[in-house]
């Protein structure tokens, strides 16, 4: 796996940063379904 | 023909129990050394004597059983699915000590669900309990997310062709590196990075929260570790609703996410194969899965008016979703809310993602969305080839870490768990009933258990039937290990008695 360590590093970094913006962007549509849900059928 | 094991097949399985066995007792040295940190002198006598009897049951296994035969399938299979049994005896003796279960068997309930990341409990008055017991629960559902044969693994046993056979019967069958002691190391890295990560965000969101800085950063590791590992305990038994703190319950639901994807995609991901997250098929059927069942519940829980403004309406119906689906099993509401408040169709939205789950080699149960997706996909194979001229060919893929061709092992695999999956939840459900709870409550509390949720909609709890309890330890235990080895460990049993010599 390792063959320099700042690639390494930096392809790790950008990984967990970009599995974070996937969360968040799973967050943001969860709760994005709920406020369209409430505001269509309440 | 199956034959009858012979005298090495039994000294082969007790030789890595006993491997395993240590590796418990080694572990149980981290709450003896918080009981003595937290001047909590009956929690490290006991912490003490629970250490001594488990090396020493671990050394008496690895001593009389001592072989150098390598684990052959049959072996594995049993050695992991008995792995677990006795760990939950083992691991329970602490907890019985403490004083806060009923019974012996309430203290293997909880260690059982806390290795199968369950999160049900059968404490009493947890709230005060010491630090260190209440710490041993949570490594317990550390230990088991990451695997009890990975742990094993990490520390103990060689990375040789059964070890890797040790490794699929916990239910992880993606080999994400060359060896498989590698693999192991893998998944401790990856749970490392993000413990210092989750850890470090909920102690300042404590902190700011008001809880005082030692018990935020108590806190906070032990939810990071429930909630990495899709587990679902809590220091307090009023779970993440203890905290009244919004912040708290967006960063649980990172970090349940974050725990329901594959180590083998993290692995590609953080190697720089970024494109793999939106590809993915577990990804992309986990989000379409999360909002058609998110849509059910909202629906569910509009329908009975429960909330008054659109943010408690959104923020407790997703959290619970979420906290479901991922497989985690934390919760902002009282248990019987579920039953009083959200109503049939909110608890069927909640109960049918319990049953689908996360994604394979994760720490989550269920049946997992990636054999969702494969029978999805197979499903439209089938419906297209109807379709398009008897001469064509077509040909279905999968994207997963790589284009896959969808062959039938992969559909009738999938369709073998999910059908057992299946089979699990209704056992459950059947028993609840004969209990005397209502449909919707005995197949929430079922599928919770199968599924290594730990939702509780009221029925666990330490006055329910033993033989309840029971069959949810069996739940848990089967739901977790995949049924494979749960299968080979009865066969071979069967064959003990019933084998040709």
């Amino acid at each position: 796996m390792i063959k320099t360590p700042f690639r390494t590093i930096w392809n790790a970094v950008l990984g967990i940063s970009l599995e974070l913006v996937l969360v968040y962007i799973f967050i943001f549509a969860g709760l994005a379904i709920c406020f369209i849900w409430w505001t269509v059928f309440k | 023909m199956i034959l009858r094991p012979h005298l090495d097949d039994y000294k082969i399985i007790g030789f890595y129990l006993g491997k395993i066995t240590i590796s418990i007792g080694i572990a149980m040295m981290i709450p003896f050394i918080i009981a003595l940190a937290y001047s909590e002198w009956q929690g490290a006598a006991d912490f003490l004597l629970s250490i001594s009897f488990t090396l020493l049951v671990g050394t008496l296994f690895s001593i009389i059983c001592y072989t150098r035969k390598d684990l052959a399938t049959m072996h594995a299979m049993s050695v992991a699915a008995l792995s677990w049994i006795v760990a939950m005896f083992v691991s329970a003796l602490p907890l019985y000590l403490s004083g806060h279960y009923g019974s012996y068997l309430d203290a293997s309930f909880e260690a059982m669900s806390g290795y199968a990341t369950t999160g049900l409990s059968l404490a009493i008055d947890l709230d005060h309990m010491a630090s260190s017991y209440n710490f041993w629960r949570h490594l317990i559902m550390f230990m088991g997310g990451q695997g009890i044969v990975v742990i094993a693994l990490t520390f103990l046993v060689r990375g040789t062709a059964g070890a890797f056979r040790m490794y699929v019967g916990e239910a992880r069958d993606e080999k994400i590196m060359p060896n498989v002691v590698e693999t192991a190391r893998f998944i401790w890295l990856v749970s490392m990075v993000y413990l210092v990560l989750g850890s470090g965000a909920l102690s300042i969101a404590g902190i700011w929260g008001g809880l005082p800085p030692l018990k935020a950063i108590f806190d906070s590791v032990c939810i990071f570790m429930a909630a990495w590992d899709t587990g679902g305990f809590a220091p307090q038994s009023q779970s993440i609703l203890f905290y009244h703190n919004f912040l708290f319950e967006i960063i649980t639901i990172s970090l349940m996410l974050l725990g329901s994807i594959n180590f083998a995609l993290h692995y590609v991901v953080w190697t720089g194969n970024r494109r793999e997250l939106y590809r993915n098929i577990e990804i992309v059927t986990l989000f379409i899965s999360i909002i058609v069942t998110l849509s059910i519940t909202a629906w569910g829980v509009l329908e009975k008016n429960v909330y008054a403004g659109s943010l408690p309406f959104s923020s407790k119906t997703f959290y619970h979703l979420i906290s479901g689906h991922t497989g985690t099993g934390f919760s902002t509401i009282y248990p019987r809310q579920f039953i009083n408040e959200w109503g049939a169709l909110a608890m069927f939205g909640v109960t049918l993602a319990m049953a689908i789950g996360g994604s394979v080699c994760s720490t989550t149960g269920a049946i997992k969305v990636f054999r969702i997706g494969i029978i999805y996909k197979a499903l439209r194979q089938e419906i297209k080839k109807m379709l398009i001229p008897e001469t064509a060919i077509f040909v279905q893929k999968i994207h997963h870490i790589k284009d896959i061709v969808l062959e039938d092992k992969y559909v009738r695999i999938s369709a073998i768990i999910l059908i057992s999956y299946v089979n699990l939840y209704i056992f459950g459900t059947v028993a609840g009933m004969l209990c005397g709870y209502s449909l919707s409550e005995a197949l929430f509390e079922s599928v919770s258990a199968a599924a290594n949720v730990g939702l509780s909609c009221g029925i666990t709890s330490p006055t329910m039937p033993s033989a309840l309890k029971i069959v949810y330890i069996l739940q848990m235990w089967a739901g977790r290990l995949e049924f494979i080895a749960v299968m080979v460990l009865f066969g071979m049993v069967i064959a003990t008695f019933r084998g040709k010599r």
